[in-house]
């Protein structure tokens, strides 16, 4: 990229004051979850005092009708729920570039097969599947330990990141095949570069920062997914972020008027999936001039 | 090629679809580990507080295998799974001691009621202010981000939001609606019942409006800017036609990619509206889903899955046969006009 260009995309994303604000979200987070637990001396499975409002000391968060602590539950949830939607979106941008880029570049029969899974990917409701996997192949004991715990967080994980590979698939074949007729390639194939070298030296460079906005996608998409999952029950731990929903409505906490439970954690990890979103459109905007808004 | 030739070519890529996916979910089921089917029979058939002799239960569990066909070798299974399904026997409900199938025909009533009408007003609605963002750039800063975060909102819990500011604290509207509101609207339409109706049935027909409404605005809205900055805009522009009429050439080009969309949506917009529905408890299949999920009740998750993914599929193959009638490219190439 020349410089030029380099420095004025760079001075547009300074001025993207929407970027920033939503890079700040993801990173306070990404922080919560990871720092979180160490700032609260209960565990997410602690009865303390019921129905504290927020903002109570000790419980920034307040306590919920049961009296677990609403800010224990958050940033052990977060923990768990990020940790799925992370493992979906790596296994997801995994699968989809390296079928994408056999589909793209060798095309042919592997191409058509490729699609063709795709488009029954597409066309068929996957969730149905997670859930069936996630209800009758996820082993939840009474106290799992913490390699139990680790495995089913991997396992869900990867279902749910091997049911969405689809869509980085297709993005990055339509690349690829776009790239593979350039002239760039074709020198590079006149000279005598091997294709394993042209794909990983000439091709993957060039479209790297568009498979990261994907990823970022799929992250967004795969954390929608995964606390959908949650709330119908299909959890990898007992503490994920929303899996006590269901037992908090059978039991009328809506009634109860105890909102801070579900509306803080609520709010947290809506603001992070449109935070993830919004990083996306800006960085679109800045780097692609049709998009440009000045 | 010709209309004929071409419905039938998806019709049976959509049976090839229906029947991966069926064959997918049976044998999901069929190798879950620990014999979730066998057990949830047992839990039929065995009387609960009676004290079976160990005789008994191995009689009862062989009689089980018997019934459930799982002494057969795998084939025969495979085409026993089938043979049930086309005649309408999806199994038996631990959770509601009932035939799933008998449950699922009246889920699927409440759940098209409350479904198929929001996917409609969502994507024209979504469409149309996508398509305002995009032509107008003082709205966009303010649209771009309630867009953006209506779409990131996963739909349970935005119809917790609104069960708890209109329907609980202000109580504006019922915040859960029961199959009486739907039935006594449905079998004595009057001013009434249709009031009654509306009470309940408003939360979780907004919810489900708005929040996949983010979803096809914001796509919209890229895909108009795009139009309107191509060379066909341009052109217009400097021909000095109106900005209206500019954008409703555009408008006609966007939403191409809109329709095919949405059936690329329908899964996840039904799977979501399932979850929603269990906010509201709605007499539909998102609370026995719930309730199945918690109780393992394996043969009504399975006949949920296979019976919403039959609705999936055809939704698609409508949506297909509206695209032809839509695009005019392939309107004209098929129909000769």
């Amino acid at each position: 990229m020349p410089r030029f260009t380099k420095s004025i995309t760079w001075l547009l994303l300074k001025r993207n004051k929407r970027f920033w604000v939503c890079i700040s979200i993801v990173v306070a987070v990404l922080a919560l979850a990871a720092l979180g637990p160490y700032f609260t001396p209960y565990r997410a499975v602690d009865f303390t005092v019921p129905r504290l409002p927020p903002l109570t000391p000790g419980h920034p968060f307040g306590t919920d009708n049961l009296g677990y602590d609403v800010y224990s539950s958050t940033v052990y949830g977060l923990r768990v729920s990020l940790s799925v939607g992370l493992i979906a979106a790596i296994v997801a941008t995994l699968v989809g570039t390296l079928l994408g880029l056999i589909a793209g570049y060798k095309g042919g029969a592997l191409d058509q097969l490729i699609e063709g899974v795709t488009n029954l990917l597409l066309t068929m409701p996957t969730v149905f599947i997670m859930i069936i996997i996630g209800t009758f192949y996820i082993q939840s004991e009474a106290s799992p330990s913490a390699w139990r715990e680790l495995q089913n967080i991997l396992f869900l994980g990867t279902v749910i990141g091997l049911l969405m590979w689809h869509w980085t698939a297709r993005a990055v074949r339509s690349q690829v095949a776009a790239l593979k007729v350039s002239d760039y390639v074709a020198a590079s194939k006149l000279s005598g570069n091997s294709d394993l070298k042209i794909i990983v030296k000439d091709i993957l460079p060039n479209i790297a920062s568009y498979i990261l906005l994907v990823f970022v996608i799929q992250l967004a998409n795969g954390l929608a997914t995964t606390v959908t999952l949650e709330f119908l029950g299909i959890k990898a731990s007992d503490w994920s972020l929303f899996a006590r929903l269901n037992q908090w409505l059978q039991m009328g906490v809506l009634w109860a008027g105890v909102w801070w439970a579900w509306l803080i954690p609520g709010a947290i990890i809506v603001a992070f999936i449109a935070s993830l979103y919004l990083i996306v459109l800006s960085l679109d905007e800045v780097f692609n001039p049709r998009l440009r808004r000045i | 090629m010709s209309l004929l030739a071409y419905l039938a070519r998806r019709i049976l890529i959509y049976v090839l679809v229906f029947v991966i996916s069926a064959s997918l979910v049976w044998a999901l089921v069929r190798f879950a580990p620990g014999d979730p089917a066998l057990t949830s029979f047992l839990r039929v058939m065995m009387a609960p507080g009676v004290t079976y002799t160990p005789e008994q239960v191995e009689g009862i569990k062989r009689q089980a295998i018997e019934l459930l066909g799982l002494n057969l070798p795998l084939h025969e299974q495979y085409a026993l799974f089938w043979r049930k399904m086309l005649a309408g026997d999806l199994g038996y409900s631990t959770y509601f001691m009932a035939p799933v199938s008998e449950k699922l025909r009246e889920y699927l009533v409440h759940d098209l009621i409350l479904i198929a009408p929001a996917i409609v007003v969502s994507w024209f609605l979504g469409n149309y202010i996508g398509a305002l963002a995009a032509r107008y750039k003082s709205l966009d800063r303010v649209l771009v981000p309630v867009i953006y975060i209506l779409t990131a909102t996963p739909y349970f819990i935005f119809g917790l939001v609104m069960v708890y500011t209109l329907g609980v604290t202000l109580g504006v509207f019922k915040p859960i609606i029961s199959s009486t509101d739907i039935k006594s609207f449905l079998y004595s339409p009057s001013p009434q019942t249709f009031y009654e109706f509306m009470k309940a049935y408003t939360l979780p027909f907004l919810s489900l409006v708005l929040v996949s409404m983010g979803g096809w605005a914001s796509g919209m809205r890229t895909l108009m800017t795009y139009e309107l900055e191509s060379n066909y805009a341009r052109y217009m522009e400097s021909l000095g036609f109106s900005g209206r009429k500019v954008a409703s050439y555009a408008f006609r080009y966007a939403i191409n990619p809109q329709i095919t969309g949405l059936g690329i949506q329908l899964g996840t917009v039904i799977v979501a509206g399932l979850a929603l529905s269990g906010i509201f408890n709605y007499p539909g299949a998102g609370i026995a889903l719930i309730y199945a999920i918690n109780f393992r009740d394996i043969f009504l998750i399975q006949g949920i899955a296979i019976v919403y993914t039959l609705m999936v599929i055809i939704f698609n193959f409508v949506i297909d046969v509206l695209y032809v009638v839509i695009d005019p490219r392939l309107r004209h190439g098929m129909m000769g006009g």
